[in-house]
């Protein structure tokens, strides 16, 4: 065999079994992958939620930051938490076992209080605006019958 | 046939292997919409570019950061299509409460953790794009940016506003970027940011992290 068929058979060995191991990690996060500086982090979406048993292993104290997003339309919230190595996670808001995850359920329950109050003030703001017959918000008139549909949804 | 076949598991190979390594562009790193469709406020962007923000202590830190945004964004040739006027956030109440005008709550609180601060954001429903006439999804109403507070009050004025720089970029759609000196760095535990610099060596955003966020809002078209 010559050298440069050597080399060749080198290469494609390697990118095999790169693409193999690639294959094989895929298949084991089974939540998908998004890249990030120094490697791939599992990740989530609404279609493929994960149970919060994923974040077995992770203590608080491993946690430099979070940050959350809500979706009260879906129930689902997503979870990023940066840490020694970052998870992002989604994940049902009414899942009992993510509210008792020592993790992520007092994650979720500050947000839900947060998001509790809120919508209170917006609520109360809402109404005290809708009552002056004319709800008008940064220069800008609002059709009323839309706030009140978004008041009989939310508040 | 060999050769190709070759050709084909090494450009497989290395692309898969690229993928994996995270060799994309700085820019797309750290944008935060490719983590769940979170954290982003789309709906001031049809508006006028200012972001109303309401906090529970109003305080002069918060207006030199939102000075140093709006010198570092405005006029740059990232931005020149869409703000070129620069990102202007207002310290609209002091009361911290969330009216329906509100973008960005920022809450000073006790806690007992090891995190300087943390985000978190709830997504508009539907029925509130519709109030404002604009298409679902139109980004996060509102924002919420916390402050530990104890930490807070054992730091100075530059790492002060470095903070609410940092977590207003997470309020406005930016992820951590760890492979250059950003905004958007790390808190490395409670030392420095995870480029090793100093956490006040970066007090402006740069080009990457303007990058990032035209590349947040994508569509976004104009008032």
């Amino acid at each position: 065999m010559s050298h440069s068929a050597r080399l060749h058979r080198i290469a494609k060995s390697t990118a095999f079994a790169l693409a193999l191991l690639v294959g094989v990690a895929l298949v084991t996060v089974g939540v998908g992958t998004i890249q990030k500086e120094g490697g791939a982090i599992p990740v989530a979406n609404a279609q493929e939620r994960v149970q919060c048993s994923t974040l077995t292993g992770v203590v608080p104290a491993e946690i430099q930051e979070y940050s959350s997003m809500l979706d009260r339309e879906e129930g689902t919230m997503t979870i990023v938490i940066y840490g020694t190595t970052d998870t992002v996670i989604t994940v049902s808001i009414t899942d009992p076992l993510c509210l008792t995850d020592s993790v992520i359920g007092p994650i979720m329950a500050r947000h839900l209080e947060n998001a509790r109050i809120d919508q209170a003030t917006e609520c109360a703001d809402l109404a005290q605006r809708v009552a002056s017959g004319k709800v008008s918000i940064r220069d800008r008139e609002l059709n009323i019958d839309k706030v009140k549909a978004y008041m009989e949804e939310w508040c | 046939m060999a050769f190709s076949r070759w050709r084909l598991s090494s450009t497989a190979g290395i692309l898969l292997a690229a993928f994996c390594l995270g060799t994309a562009p700085a820019a797309s790193a750290h944008i935060e919409g490719q983590y769940g469709q979170r954290g982003y406020i789309w709906l001031q962007y049809y508006w006028n570019g200012t972001i109303w923000v309401t906090s529970t202590d109003c305080n002069n830190r918060e207006l030199g950061a939102y000075d140093r945004i709006l010198s570092s964004t405005a006029g740059k040739p990232e931005f020149a299509n869409r703000w070129s006027d620069g990102l202007v956030l207002v310290q609209k109440r002091c009361d911290g409460v969330v009216g329906t005008q509100i973008d960005i709550k920022i809450i000073y609180e006790d806690v007992v953790a090891s995190w300087w601060g943390y985000n978190d954001s709830d997504r508009a429903p539907s029925s509130w794009c519709a109030m404002w006439d604009v298409p679902h999804p139109c980004g996060s109403h509102p924002s919420r940016v916390h402050i530990k507070l104890s930490s807070w009050q054992n730091h100075g004025d530059m790492w002060r506003e470095r903070l609410i720089m940092h977590e207003t970029g997470h309020s406005l759609g930016i992820a951590h970027h760890c492979a250059d000196d950003s905004i958007m760095n790390t808190p490395a535990g409670n030392g420095p940011a995870c480029t090793e610099a100093n956490w006040t060596d970066v007090m402006v955003w740069k080009a990457h992290d303007r990058d990032a966020h035209v590349n947040v809002y994508p569509n976004w078209k104009g008032p």
